[in-house]
């Protein structure tokens, strides 16, 4: 094993039980993923690509297995002290966005860093300073059902890294915009990871993104495998 | 490194966003929970000024001295009084003469006070020594009054005003007027000095009470001191007595305003949980944010102090308003039922409004633990949909069931003890009351599943889907059916036992009242009726025979107590007897004993043959009880002993009534005419059907507070119940969208959802009648009788059951009527963008 890994899976096992019925969805699922790199997740619809973003950000636990980021043993914590690293450590962007619709695009960001215990005046700043990065300086006070697609996926960018979290997790985040939309969110995505050196675990069915990232893996029948150069599927 | 992570204001934000987005729903949840904090807060106020007023009412006229002479005949001698300054050498001693009198139709205590003795004792604690007294008393008919009262009479000092005392008329002067500091302890106060007022109430060298200020020792002392007939007591203990008498109903009032509470605290629970299901994403992404589960639990909870916080204090502002209103119906009911309460003004007490808003808010929080819990368990990123969510609740059925049954069984059990206090009866009847809440949701479950398995071939597939929705969406329609439950079987089980209760008094007039005509003097507790006017009266053509009788208070081991003293015979019916020992009516009718009230008994815990200590004019004498009989007249029992033995015991001859049977072929009218030229001034005569209406006026008067209670309660649960079944259909816009793009007309959707809430407003009115007369059963059988000691016949009106469904029924269609409009009026395309 690679001591130096940054995110570290190791023989993750997790099932899904319906009544007497158990669905094994990860199957001794092994994966080491190196401090700043990006790494592209593919696969088929309810293969459990989703499930391991889950359990990688400590939302889900898993029956067996360790994972482990810089080093610390996210199976060992407490669900608060799970809560509490993935407030710090980790920035989630989602397919649907999920941003908060009683709160604009600039409180969706600041929230992140108002939990983060930011005083007023660091909040103030990192928020306009990221609104302005991803182009909506303009459009700060609007709420969610005000903003396009993109725009709405942009704050949700912008919300995942304005507190500087050492890895980000993306799951779909191109999936429900159209194709030229997608790329530049990709873009600014890259641009912006660039700029922090952050992790990046790219959940992708998308051919184009998932030839963005440095190395690519596929999730089959529970398990990783590992793609060498630019994938076709 | 940033600071430690720390509630976020921006979370607040978003939750008073979401308030204001949802504005219709909290506004009337906000409404159901002010008017139910106003009326805690009202009923205290009311309460309270009442309490506060007597208090100051008993201090006014025993002052702050320690201990009391009084006399088991009524009337000291003033003699022993001025041996008890030279013999015993007690300075600090005050004669009290004091009596009803009437000025322009309006009850007052005259107090006949000795000026020179009150300034040096100081034993009111009115500021009547800074105006003067001494000066303002010095002259023949000088009388003095608070400035207050003087304003309301339109006197001036220097003023003459005309007195009524004793069927007499007199003039006196207003000397002067003090401004007090409670106006309410004055408000129906007379001061004159003591020689006047023996004049006024003719009674001549007689004092009504000498009051002491001494230490228990030197009272010890005086005790074999005294003359036979007169008696030493502590003036706490004595005034103890005369406040515990009242507290019953006091008691009622404020259990009947929690119970709003109660249905407020219900809604509370509804709107919390409504919100939180709404906002299961936003939740979810708060999780994924990395928001704690107890930062989320404080979340919810911080919203719904937020929301209690903004109505109690609205409510204890319009609770300020309404105790202002009740206080005068508190005030007549305890002056109706217990003793002379002159004063009717509002003493606004900060503690009431404290206690109110502190109630809402902790109620509020209390109700919002069991949502902000589920809140706290939300998964990041709504994984959890809401089919799964309804699934979890259906899984918890079951546990709610278990916990409702417990909840009832554990009010059972508090109900077993006999001899329980009031408090615990509205204890258990708070737990059986919980417990059938919580068993809506299943017994609303149960309901529509039988009606889908009964009559699903019969049903159209909008009703269908209406019926369905009620229990696929439990976890929102189980507590707004449950509220709505509780709120009308409110008032089932208030009306159910008010109605009996009047029916049982009818019944009990028409027994108690045997005679043709009443003769009475008009004024409460004067000297009454001359014996030589009942001759005068027997003497009349028509009139087969009189009976006197005496009503007064006497001295008993208990404090004071109401007497009748009548002239009972063999055959008489007039005591409806409830238990009696052998041969217990022919020694009653031979002066041998008592005959005790019901509630005496039941509070004294007094069993025929027990004896009852009284001070009478020989001094203390034991009777034996003889029986018990029904009674519903006072509230705090009452005596009843053979005229003779009274008189003999009390050297009493006065007659505060009497009873004219007539002949049976004599026409009444005709004979009241003739009976009331006969009557001197002062006097008045009543005929049976009269003194009934009157009664039972006085009855209805009684209840109305009670009647204007229920009424704010019912308007609790409607605002509530409107916004529960408002929200719950306004949470579902984007199904009428769906419904509505695939080709469900708009008057088809309002059909479903007219038909949805009239099914579950339906559903609310019937399981509310059996919850309303167990309700009923408990507060007849239980708090009725452990407040007042009455036995009371269950009555069952069939116009209250219908109340009680309709009441459900249009509570439940008018909350159907924005949500089918808006429904039915909104673009789907729209809804659908929306959401």
């Amino acid at each position: 094993m690679n001591d130096r890994a940054f995110v570290r899976l190791e023989n993750l096992q997790r099932s899904y039980h319906e009544g007497e019925q158990s669905h094994p969805v990860l199957q001794g699922l092994s994966l080491n993923i190196g401090a700043g790199e990006t790494v592209a997740l593919l696969g088929r619809s309810g293969c459990g690509k989703s499930t391991l973003l889950n359990i990688i950000s400590g939302i889900d636990t898993v029956d067996s297995g360790a994972v482990s980021i810089d080093n610390i043993d996210l199976i060992g914590l407490s669900e608060y002290r799970r809560t509490l690293f993935r407030r710090r450590h980790i920035g989630f962007i989602y397919q649907f966005f999920n941003l908060i619709p009683t709160l604009t695009a600039a409180e969706n960001i600041a929230l992140v860093l108002e939990l983060n215990g930011f005083s007023s005046a660091q909040v103030q700043a990192k928020t306009q300073a990221i609104l302005a990065a991803v182009g909506l300086g303009e459009q700060q006070r609007q709420f969610p059902d005000q903003l396009s697609g993109g725009q709405q996926q942009r704050v949700a960018i912008a919300r995942a890294l304005v507190h500087a979290p050492s890895l980000i997790l993306a799951d779909e985040l191109t999936g429900n915009l159209d194709a030229e939309t997608g790329a530049q969110i990709m873009t600014l995505l890259r641009e912006l990871i660039n700029e922090t050196g952050a992790t990046l675990l790219l959940v992708t069915h998308s051919l184009a993104v998932a030839n963005t990232a440095d190395r690519i893996v596929t999730l089959e029948d529970g398990l990783l495998q590992e793609r060498e150069g630019h994938f076709a599927w | 490194m940033p600071g430690s992570p720390t509630g976020s204001p921006l979370l607040l934000r978003s939750s008073l966003r979401f308030l204001l987005r949802h504005r219709w729903h909290s506004s009337l949840t906000l409404i159901a929970v002010m008017l139910a904090v106003a009326m805690v807060v009202g009923v205290d106020l009311a309460n309270s000024s009442a309490r506060r007023a007597f208090a100051l009412s008993l201090e006014s006229i025993s002052g702050t001295t320690s201990h009391q002479i009084i006399a088991g005949g009524g009337a000291i001698d003033e003699r022993v009084y001025a041996r008890l300054r030279s013999e015993r050498g007690i300075k600090t001693s005050l004669p009290l003469v004091t009596g009803p009198v009437t000025i322009d139709g309006q009850t007052f205590t005259l107090l006949g006070v000795d000026p020179i003795s009150e300034i040096a004792l100081g034993r009111h604690s009115i500021g009547l020594a800074s105006t003067g007294l001494d000066r303002a008393l010095l002259s023949d008919n000088a009388a003095i009054l608070s400035q207050r009262v003087a304003a309301q009479l339109g006197l001036q000092p220097g003023d003459t005003f005309t007195v009524t005392a004793a069927q007499q008329q007199y003039s006196l002067l207003l000397s002067g007027a003090f401004a007090s500091d409670n106006s309410a302890a004055t408000e129906g106060l007379l001061f004159v000095d003591i020689a006047l007022a023996q004049r006024l109430l003719q009674r001549y060298g007689l004092l009504d009470r000498i009051d002491l200020s001494l230490s228990d020792a030197e009272a010890e002392s005086l005790k074999n001191w005294l003359p036979p007939g007169l008696q030493i007591v502590q003036s706490e203990a004595r005034n103890n007595n005369l406040r515990q008498m009242s507290e019953a109903f006091h008691i009622n009032l404020t259990a009947m305003s929690l119970l709003a509470l109660l249905v407020a605290a219900l809604l509370i629970y509804n709107t919390v949980t409504l919100s939180v299901i709404q906002r299961r994403k936003t939740l979810g992404i708060f999780r994924a944010l990395g928001l704690s589960r107890r930062e989320l639990f404080s979340l919810v909870l911080k919203e719904t102090a937020l929301l209690a916080a903004v109505a109690s204090l609205a409510g204890i502002v319009l609770g300020s308003l309404l105790g202002q209103a009740l206080v005068h119906l508190v005030t007549r009911t305890v002056d109706d039922l217990y003793f002379n309460l002159h004063v009717s003004s509002f003493l606004f007490d900060a503690t009431s409004l404290l206690k109110g808003f502190l109630l809402g808010l902790g109620l509020a929080l209390v109700a919002a633990i069991l949502p902000a819990w589920e809140a706290s368990k939300s998964t990041p990123i709504a994984t959890m949909q809401r089919s799964a969510l309804e699934r979890a609740h259906w899984r918890n059925l079951p546990r709610l069931g278990v916990v409702a049954v417990s909840s009832i069984a554990l009010g059972c059990l508090l109900l077993l003890p006999q001899q329980g206090t009031l408090i615990e009866g509205f204890i258990a009847l708070t737990f059986i009351v919980i417990g059938c809440c919580l068993l809506v949701p299943l017994l609303l479950v149960a309901t529509t599943t039988v009606i889908m398995r009964l009559l699903k071939p019969l049903l159209s597939s909008i009703a269908r889907i209406a019926v369905r929705d009620i229990s696929a969406g439990i976890s929102r329609t189980g507590m707004a059916v449950a509220a709505l439950t509780v709120a009308v079987s409110v008032t089932v089980g208030v009306g159910v036992m008010v109605n009996s209760f009047r029916v049982t008094v009818n019944t009990w007039l028409e027994q108690y009242l045997s005679a043709d005509i009443y003769v009475s003097s008009r004024e409460r507790n004067g000297q009454g009726l001359s014996p030589a006017l009942a001759a005068q009266l027997a003497s009349l053509p028509g009139i087969a025979s009189v009976s006197a009788s005496r009503v007064t208070r006497v001295e008993s081991q208990f404090g004071p107590l109401p007497l009748i003293a009548l002239t009972a015979t063999a055959s008489d019916s007039r005591l409806p007897i409830k238990q009696i020992l052998d041969g217990g009516w022919q020694r009653f009718v031979d002066g041998e004993g008592l005959m005790i009230s019901e509630p005496l008994a039941y509070h004294r815990q007094l069993n025929p043959g027990d004896p009852l200590q009284l001070l009478t004019a020989k001094g203390e004498q034991t009777l034996p009880v003889l029986g018990i009989y029904y009674d519903y007249s006072s509230s705090v029992g009452m005596l009843a002993l053979q005229r003779d033995r009274y008189r003999q015991l009390w050297g009493d001859d006065h007659i505060s009534s009497l009873s004219l049977a007539a002949n049976p072929a004599q026409d009444l009218a005709e004979l009241l005419q003739r009976v009331k030229s006969q009557l001197p001034p002062g006097t008045a005569a009543i005929s049976n059907g009269e003194i009934r209406a009157v009664a039972i006026a006085v009855f209805d008067r009684t209840f109305e507070i009670t009647g204007i209670l229920r009424i704010l309660a019912v308007l609790v649960a409607f605002v509530g119940v409107l916004s529960a079944l408002m929200a719950l259909q306004l949470e579902r816009s984007r199904e009428f969208a769906i419904m509505r793009a695939t080709g469900m007309t708009p008057g088809q959707l309002a059909a479903m959802i007219f038909s949805q809430t009239a099914i579950m407003g339906l559903m609310a009115g019937l399981f509310a009648i059996p919850l309303g007369l167990i309700m009923a059963q408990i507060l007849i059988e239980v708090i009725n009788e452990r407040s007042f000691g009455w036995s009371i016949l269950y009555q069952l009106p069939p116009g209250v059951l219908l109340e009680a469904l309709s009441l459900a029924l249009v509570a439940a269609l008018l909350a159907a009527i924005y949500p089918a409009w808006r429904a039915a009026t909104v673009t789907p395309a729209l809804a659908l963008r929306e959401e």
